[in-house]
């Protein structure tokens, strides 16, 4: 019943597995507020995107689809941006940053083309939230490294005490390469040794 | 094929055409409403920096480091003036606002609006503990940035002396201008 909710979660990870969406990634992962900022925010354009998506796939032909999805995605990005920035302007100054960089991220796309053209709206809901908790969990999990070790302090919060010396090149740019190599290995490392036991 | 064409073409002109009217209505049902919090924004930024707020009236930025001038006015009398600088720090220009008393001359606050400088050293200019000292200095004299400060001097950022200096040269910049231009003569 829900099993397409679970697959993005691991199986089908978006950004570990599928390797999608790497850019945002980099540039959101400084801190674990904005990860956390960045998944929430993802997390609501996928859900209206692979909707509205899937509502419409009848009327598209097919050789057109890219466009169409491109020209529904953007506006949608555009309108949450407005009402957010109206009606929840708190949401907004947390998140605000992070809308205009859901227009070139290309889960979005991917998950329109791989899934919602071809899927009815339950199973495009759920392929929506359990790509989003995907996609929420590996920032996190990044993020997390980068702020603990670069900083010192979690959430903004001190917590490795004043002893430890951050290694402040984690949260710079060439940080989140590093951190990145190095999860995605692991992440690599778990998976092939299942594979290996399962297979 | 021509009528394979035209559906294309009709498909994506449709749709083109109801985005765009979504997005134009979602802009007229939100514009005022973001203008309004904007101004409100601006208007709190400007508390921050000068807690006596009056009612302001633009005055002639001389431009360079000097973008924004704002005089403000409680019951008539000038009580001060609100500076937006641009001084160069280590990642590119800082965005400044600074807050000055009249005719007291002390710095009543700053606040950077914006800044490029690198994250866990400069880029700490913009916490309380850095920027929260500017409050209550006195400006007859140039402000000055140390590394161990004590009276009327600032304490440097560690490890971030450039970012620390140009914060202070950006406040120097607003205080040589106003001791030029509004200064009764004391200068």
């Amino acid at each position: 019943m829900l099993k397409e909710l679970t697959k993005g979660i691991i199986k089908e990870n978006p950004l570990f597995v599928q390797l999608l969406g790497v850019c945002p990634s980099l540039a959101t992962t400084g801190s674990l507020t904005n990860a956390l900022g960045m998944g929430a925010a993802f997390t609501m354009v996928l859900i209206g995107s692979n909707l509205i998506i899937s509502a419409i796939k009848s009327f598209i032909p097919e050789q057109v689809r890219i466009p169409s999805y491109i020209v529904v995605i953007a506006s949608l990005v555009t309108v949450i941006e407005m009402l957010m920035e109206a009606f929840v302007p708190d949401i907004y100054a947390a998140l605000g940053i992070f809308i205009p960089l859901i227009v070139v991220n290309c889960i979005i796309l991917g998950r329109a083309e791989a899934f919602a053209s071809k899927h009815g709206l339950w199973s495009s809901l759920q392929d929506a939230v359990g790509m989003g908790i995907g996609f929420t969990l590996a920032l996190a999990i990044i993020a997390t490294f980068r702020e603990l070790l670069g900083t010192g302090k979690l959430l903004g919060i001190p917590v490795l005490g004043a002893a430890y010396h951050p290694m402040l090149i984690l949260i710079l740019p060439a940080g989140a390469f590093i951190t990145m190599g190095f999860v995605f290995a692991a992440v690599n490392y778990l998976r092939q040794r299942n594979e290996v036991r399962h297979g | 094929m021509n009528k394979f064409i035209s559906k294309l073409t009709l498909t994506l002109l449709i749709l083109c055409a109801i985005c765009t009217a979504l997005v134009a209505g979602a802009y007229g049902l939100t514009k005022d409403t973001i203008e309004a919090r904007a101004a409100a924004d601006v208007k709190a930024s400007y508390k921050q920096v000068f807690p006596q707020l009056g009612d302001l009236t633009q005055e002639k930025a001389p431009g360079g480091i000097i973008q924004d001038i704002k005089c403000s006015k409680a019951g008539g009398k000038v009580n001060g003036y609100i500076y937006t600088v641009t001084p160069s720090g280590y990642g590119g220009e800082l965005t400044i606002m600074v807050g000055i008393s009249s005719p007291d001359v002390k710095l009543t606050g700053i606040k950077v609006l914006k800044q490029n400088e690198t994250p866990g050293l400069g880029a700490k200019s913009t916490e309380p503990q850095f920027s929260d000292q500017f409050a209550g200095k006195n400006l007859k004299s140039p402000l000055e940035v140390s590394k161990q400060a004590k009276g009327e001097e600032i304490q440097a950022i560690t490890a971030a002396t450039i970012t620390s200096r140009a914060v202070v040269k950006g406040v120097n910049e607003a205080r040589d201008h106003y001791m030029k231009t509004y200064s009764q003569g004391k200068g």
